[in-house]
């Protein structure tokens, strides 16, 4: 059931009205989801931003759930870049702001795989979201015309789900 | 092109709802499992809780049935509190810290039996030390150290068994090879030294020039005969002045080598002292000396009591860490890896938990030791304390109540907010009943009966200094005739009925336990009336069987090293003279030749045209 929602999530995002901008966009948005600790402030921050603005928010569930397996196999790299950053003697006064401000304090950027992992999403936010933009284009010119013709592709797009979907449709 | 999507927003308005009522629903059992799980990862043992209330409008937050484990007696609660309730502060809560202006107990009860083991289970395998169990090894590190072993008659059963005294443990022996490696060092570096030296082709020069002039004048010489003769001889007494100088830099080298063989030497006998002891520690003799009496009788019982109170101690500073350095600890448990959670303490700020003011009132129940009411009052408890700006300090007192204790006091404080930490803490308690006291090696216990407790103890940095003291005027002893191995000999039995003579006559009894090191060099004294009688008594019975056992072991000591030692110290010897007749013959005969020449030279000099 869930490969099934994946791959509704998966065909809607690639083939959906919105503009290979809008889908890339809500793909880099996604990679934070994934990328950082979920229950983590900032990412009520980006869900917000997915919701209310006018990126695909399929997009943005397409790049959360690629960025799940990276984000668990690069923890070790966010801790060591995270501990970097906290230890860095420059940066203290800013921690130190950020650990003792009201509600800044609960993002929790005083953890390393918190830090670390926020630093690299934000990082690679712009190219990934060019990237994502190109790859969507060039996958409906290539691609999508085949896959339209498929009956497994067709009876995914026509699922209840659908419905849901559409209200969160560029 | 649009960027908001208004028809988002009442979507996103219900999640927010949605959120806001899953928070509320489940703040509570989140709050109960919070202090569950960090209750249980501080204390080393399992916490539990019955039920949490948090009261969001109000900073209200009440714990229902908290059990806290005794972490060394996981059938037993340390603390047991029917009902806990918090003020705790909003404004700080939004910094996601933790700060309780007033906090009040009922229903709190100590020692308290489980139903369940506290004990914390160990996956198979997991040998990861957490940070309870960590200083739980620090402290029984501490109480094997402080405990020596039990006085023992045992030795005494027959003759004295001087055969497990082995040469290879012993230091003199070990001495004596380094003095006699270190000679012949100092000989090959004499050999070398002299060598290099090379005094005689000098000498002999002089020899020869000065054999030459011998006799000579300005008749044999004529005058530029006589004035070449004085350059010789100034040339030659310089080089025998700048020979001279080589040879008095070796012999201060020399010197230096002989004096640390010497050195070496003294500590050979130094060494004997340690092995005649050693030897001894072997046999176990009785020591008939009361400091060392003391010590044996109750270290074993001391060191643990002392060591529950140094667990909570180290346990308070691993959790309390000084100062406002940057400090780090593990991340909160999740799927995701924990990290590291870097803290950035900041003075006049909330620190990550606080707790001003906590009123406190205990009803012990029951007719035990401690049955009766009490109040304790403790302010300023947090894990930061250099962020908050003050110690810890506690009180509790007795309030009320017909059994128990019939005065207690308990005062301390921990002051973390700057290394090194200051921790103290003073407690007297009147009227209590004190344990039963089992003498170790005599096969006798003593029953304190009711009496005083007075325990002191001050620490600074990794320094701990304290003294224990109970004191009873209603003893009674109990002779232990089934567990205790009994006297196999007339002799000893003698010895144990006359110790038990002595110290059954004894009804008033102190002991004072001191200690003071650090943790990882402790030191135990114990003094008590108890060791006096012991050793009264030891002395009666074993003076002179102990006397001629001590011979015995030096005698096998000595037997065992001096033919080494006089073998190290006789190279060192001959070394020593040969490098030193060396030098001095060198020396005579340098001496000789500048003082010929010296002669002949005023007698050159003389000459007119010459000087």
């Amino acid at each position: 059931m869930l490969i099934l929602k994946f791959l509704q999530t998966l065909i809607k995002a690639l083939n959906s009205d919105g503009t290979p901008g809008q889908v890339g966009t809500g793909m880099a948005l996604g990679l934070c989801l994934g990328l950082t600790p979920l229950v983590s402030l900032h990412n009520l921050v980006v869900l917000a931003i997915a919701m209310l603005t006018m990126v695909s928010f399929p997009g943005v569930m397409l790049g959360w759930a690629i960025a799940i397996p990276v984000g668990f196999a690069l923890d070790p790299l966010f801790d060591r870049i995270g501990m970097a950053l906290l230890t860095n003697d420059a940066l203290a006064p800013f921690f130190t702001w950020v650990v003792n401000t009201p509600v800044v304090s609960l993002s929790r950027l005083n953890n390393t795989i918190v830090l670390g992992s926020l630093v690299v999403w934000l990082a690679v936010l712009i190219p990934a979201a060019f990237l994502f933009r190109v790859l969507v284009a060039r996958y409906r010119v290539h691609v999508f015309a085949r896959l339209e013709q498929l009956k497994l592709f067709q009876a995914i797009k026509a699922s209840k789900l659908y419905g849901v979907y559409e209200m969160f449709r560029p | 092109m649009r960027i908001i999507r208004w028809k988002a927003v009442l979507p996103l308005a219900v999640f927010l709802v949605l959120l806001v009522v899953g928070v509320r629903l489940f703040l509570d059992p989140a709050v109960r499992r919070g202090v569950e799980v960090g209750g249980t990862a501080a204390v080393g043992a399992k916490v539990d809780l019955a039920s949490a209330r948090v009261g969001l409008a109000d900073g209200r937050v009440t714990l229902r049935g908290l059990q806290v484990t005794n972490p060394g007696r996981p059938m037993t609660n340390l603390v047991e509190a029917e009902e806990l309730v918090f003020d705790v502060g909003m404004l700080p809560a939004l910094e996601g810290k933790v700060v309780i202006d007033t906090m009040a107990a009922r229903g709190l009860r100590f020692g308290t039996p489980r139903t369940t083991s506290g004990a914390i289970p160990r996956a198979p395998g997991d040998t990861a030390d957490s940070e309870p169990s960590a200083v739980r090894k620090i402290v029984d590190d501490w109480v094997a150290q402080v405990k020596i072993p039990p006085l023992s008659l045992e030795t005494l059963k027959g003759t004295v068994n001087v055969d497990g005294i082995r040469a290879e443990s012993l230091a003199t022996l070990r001495a004596a090879l380094a003095v006699r490696d270190h000679a012949d060092t100092v000989r090959d570096r004499f050999t070398t030294g002299i060598r290099a030296l090379d005094p005689r082709p000098t000498i002999d020069s002089a020899e020869a020039l000065a054999k030459r002039l011998q006799g000579a004048n300005l008749r044999t010489l004529g005058i530029a005969g006589a004035r070449q003769a004085v350059t010789d001889v100034r040339r030659t007494i310089r080089d025998l002045d700048a020979l001279n100088d080589r040879l008095k830099t070796f012999e201060r080298s020399t010197k230096a080598d002989v004096d640390t063989m010497g050195r070496r030497l003294q500590a050979v006998s130094a060494a004997r002292a340690t092995d005649y002891a050693y030897a001894k520690s072997l046999l176990r003799l009785p020591t008939f000396e009361v400091p060392s009496i003391g010590p044996q009788l109750f270290s074993g019982l001391i060191a643990e009591k002392v060591g529950e109170v140094m667990y909570w101690v180290n346990l308070a500073e691993r959790y309390v860490p000084p100062g406002l350095e940057r400090q780090m600890k593990k991340g909160p448990e999740r799927a995701r890896a924990s990290g590291t959670d870097v803290l950035f303490p900041k003075a006049k700020v909330y620190p990550d938990f606080l707790t001003r003011l906590a009123e406190l009132s205990l009803a012990i129940g029951g007719e035990g030791a401690a049955a009766g009411e009490y109040q304790a009052r403790i302010v300023g408890v947090t894990t930061q304390p250099a962020v908050y700006g003050a110690p810890t300090r506690f009180l509790v007192s007795r309030a009320a109540g017909k059994v128990g204790p019939s005065d207690v006091r308990i005062t301390g404080s921990l002051d973390h907010r700057a290394s090194p930490v200051r921790d103290s803490l003073a407690a007297q308690l009147s009227g209590i009943p004190l344990p039963s006291m089992p003498l170790a090696g005599l096969g006798a216990t003593v029953g304190l009966g009711t009496g005083t407790s007075e325990l002191r103890l001050a620490r600074v940095g990794d320094e701990l200094g304290g003294r224990w003291l109970w004191r009873s005027t209603a003893v009674t002893w109990t002779r232990d005739t089934t567990t205790q191995p009994r006297a196999t000999t007339p002799a000893m039995r003698l010895v144990e009925d006359a110790l038990w003579r002595a110290v059954a006559r004894i009804d008033s009894v102190e002991i004072e336990a001191r200690f003071t090191g650090s943790v990882t060099k402790p030191q135990l004294a114990v003094r008590t009336n108890i060791a006096d009688a012991v050793a009264r008594a030891l002395q009666e019975q074993l003076g002179e069987e102990v006397r001629r056992a001590e011979q015995q072991v030096r005698a096998k000591v000595d037997a065992l090293v001096d033919a080494k030692v006089a073998e190290a110290r006789a190279k060192a010897d001959e070394i020593k003279g040969q490098a030193e007749q060396r030098i001095a013959e060198e020396r005579t005969k340098l001496e000789a030749q500048k003082a010929a020449l010296e002669a002949k030279l005023r007698e050159l000099v003389r000459i007119p045209g010459i000087g």
